[in-house]
């Protein structure tokens, strides 16, 4: 599904690339996790892989489609979750959803459905009409997940999509992200939180100062770490414990 | 389509429920077009219709005075106070606590005087042709008129002050010149005092015929006033002042990330700036049609001049709209251009003022010194205001705002290139 070879940014006035000539693999159906410290690079590669940024050499395609020169015909079937609230706060719920969805082409009467559908699961109906603004945490992130897959993309980018919110949503949005992934949509996810992870992802990337450190699914990777219990003991044992930032 | 009127919608959404905004897209450039047309009103009117306040005293009583004191009191410019002080340190007291602009004092027995300066005048052209027997001028007293200025009366002012009163003076000494004349030639002229009495025609030799250098003069039907200059200059403001809202909600929209988003969705590059710049339009647009409704309803309702729209209105929705793409694409450039929401306002405000200053929608361009004007050509709020004065006021159509929609529609161009540009490049400031 996704092929990344030898993919290098370097941004401007920068004294080392963000992403350092990395090369990763990623099957069609994976939930795929890619962690490392604060700034080691896992912005910048699912920025590149969205077609934000461009990279300085290398090469990154989607199904076979160069993510630079192809970026419009991929934009069809990729979802993005961005770690911002990456809506309107001056619209309600429904008013943010009915916008991207038409944004992405979603013709009606499917988008209204999809819109109760996915308000009913995530517990949002009841407040659809409600402006953003005056949303909790919990209640804008799920909404924000929502309005990344509105469009029922082949291939959904996650970064950080369970930061800052309780417990209550977070179990919510990860059993949804679950079933996603069981019904087919690969999922590339970032995320700080680590247990979390274990129990969701099949593959993981370790990333460090802009280079791949490792890379497998988790249980062989914590195997594999002499004294690691955790996917967080394989993380600390790989990228120390020197403070990033 | 379909995604253009989706942007459209909630462009207009966000808009709506931004009171802020509101009030600065609507209530301000009503305030300000209100209150700068009140203030503007008096020095805006011709001194003709002014009623300056001048005290007059008239001791002549006689032909001189009564001529002059009618000739003030008919011309509309002065409103006219009599007093009966003499003492010209009194009456210098009286103006300056008083508020004068001006004080005129007719000396008791001036008509007197000038009929026997007359008839000197005219004994001497008849000596010269050895009619009648010549009188030394030097036994008669001067007819002395005497005026009292405030010191703070502007010079332009007081000349002009000076010029009408002396129109009506000059007009009476002709005519008692004349009735002099007539007098003696009675007398010298044998047998014609038992005819008809001689009198000359007194009228006008020569007569003034005002043309306007306007496109069609047979519309000409508005002066500059207060409205005429407030309302097209306030509207031009307001057009522009949506930079405030509009940069803001792009700074916004950047910050929360909802901009990334719409970089990722197919096809959205152009649609959501597109779908912006109507909607701004359409906020213009709307900004205009409340400003003459204010111009025609709201000012007359306050004794202010009607605000007259001229005869080509296709040219008015033209200049309208090309002063909307032109603001619009300002908005859009600085919203772009600009990293943080401070900035953006900061940079969008004092700029606007600047361009509105320089542009002459304070006070009317032809009034600034010659490099101000040169400078405020420059100002796209001043071409969109001669736009519409070349409708307004020199009742020009189609042909005669052709310069000013192609200046405004490039500037639209250019500011949406810039946006472009800065947009792909991420390059913002």
């Amino acid at each position: 599904m996704i092929e990344i070879k030898d993919l290098i940014k370097q941004y401007p006035k920068a004294i080392s690339p963000a992403v350092n000539s990395i090369s990763i693999h990623i099957k069609e159906g994976a939930f795929f996790g890619l962690f490392g410290p604060n700034g080691a690079g896992k912005t910048t590669t699912i920025s590149i892989l969205c077609g934000l940024i461009r990279a300085n050499a290398g090469s990154a395609k989607i199904n076979g489609l160069d993510v630079q020169n192809d970026s419009e015909q991929l934009k069809h079937f990729i979802g993005v979750v961005p770690q911002e609230i990456a809506l309107f706060p001056s619209l309600t719920a429904r008013e943010n959803l009915r916008y991207f969805g038409k944004m992405y082409g979603i013709p009606e009467p499917e988008l209204t459905q999809r819109i109760t559908q996915y308000l009913d699961m995530f517990g949002l109906l009841q407040n659809a009409n409600r402006l953003l603004e005056t949303f909790s945490g919990g209640m804008k992130r799920r909404t924000n997940l929502i309005a990344g897959i509105l469009h029922h993309p082949k291939l959904l980018f996650l970064d950080e999509p369970t930061v800052g919110i309780d417990v209550q949503s977070k179990a919510v949005i990860n059993q949804f992200l679950r079933e996603l992934n069981q019904s087919g949509t690969t999922i590339v996810y970032t995320s700080h939180h680590l247990k979390e992870a274990e129990s969701l992802c099949n593959a993981i990337a370790i990333i460090d100062q802009g280079k791949i450190v490792t890379t497998g699914q988790p249980q062989q990777l914590i195997a594999s770490c002499e004294g690691a219990k955790h996917l967080e003991d394989v993380f600390l044992a790989l990228t120390g414990e020197a403070l990033r930032d | 389509m379909e995604k253009l009127i989706a942007s459209i919608k909630k462009e207009y959404l966000v808009l709506i429920r931004d009171r802020a905004g509101l009030a600065i897209l609507f209530l301000m450039p009503v305030t300000l077009v209100f209150i700068m047309s009140v203030i503007q009103d008096a020095p805006f009117r011709d001194f003709q219709e002014a009623s300056i306040p001048l005290l007059i005293i008239n001791q002549d009583q006689d032909s001189l005075g009564v001529a002059i004191e009618r000739g003030l009191r008919n011309s509309d410019i002065f409103k006219l106070e009599s007093s009966a002080l003499s003492n010209p340190t009194e009456i210098s007291k009286k103006i300056r606590d008083d508020g004068y602009a001006l004080g005129i004092l007719i000396p008791k027995g001036a008509t007197t005087a000038l009929r026997k300066k007359a008839d000197i005048r005219v004994s001497k052209t008849l000596e010269g042709l050895g009619l009648s027997e010549g009188i030394d001028e030097e036994a008669i007293d001067k007819v002395n008129v005497q005026l009292f200025l405030d010191p703070a009366t502007k010079k332009s002012f007081k000349s002009s002050l000076l010029s009408a009163i002396r129109q009506f003076t000059t007009a009476i000494e002709n005519k008692i010149l004349l009735e002099s004349f007539a007098k003696s030639l009675t007398e010298v002229i044998p047998g014609a005092s038992e005819g008809e009495p001689l009198v000359f025609e007194q009228k006008e030799l020569i007569h003034f015929e005002e043309h306007y250098t306007g496109q069609n003069e047979q519309i000409i039907s508005a002066s500059m006033n207060s409205v005429q200059h407030n309302v097209p200059a306030w509207t031009m403001f307001a057009m522009f002042f949506i930079v405030i809202p509009l940069a803001g909600h792009m700074i916004k929209e950047r910050d929360q990330g909802s901009t990334l988003r719409l970089h990722l969705m197919p096809g959205s590059d152009l649609i959501v700036p597109a779908g912006k710049l109507l909607l701004y339009v359409g906020v213009c647009m709307l900004q205009f049609l409340m400003m003459l409704l204010v111009g025609l309803l709201i000012l007359p309702s306050f004794g202010l001049p009607m605000l007259v729209l001229g005869s080509s209105p296709f040219a008015l929705l033209l200049v309208a709209l090309a002063s909307s793409f032109a603001a619009t694409g300002y908005g859009i450039m600085i919203g772009t251009v600009f990293r943080t929401h401070q900035q953006a306002m900061s940079f969008g405000a004092v700029s606007i003022i600047i361009l509105a200053a320089i542009g002459g929608i304070w006070v009317p361009l032809y009034i600034m010194p010659q490099a101000m004007q040169t400078l405020g050509s420059l100002s796209p709020l001043n071409w969109g205001l001669s736009g519409f004065n070349d409708i307004f006021l020199r009742g020009g159509g189609l042909p005669a705002v052709v310069p000013e929609v192609t200046r405004l529609m490039l500037f639209a161009a250019c500011t949406a290139g810039i946006s472009w540009w800065v947009g792909r490049k991420g390059l913002n400031i």
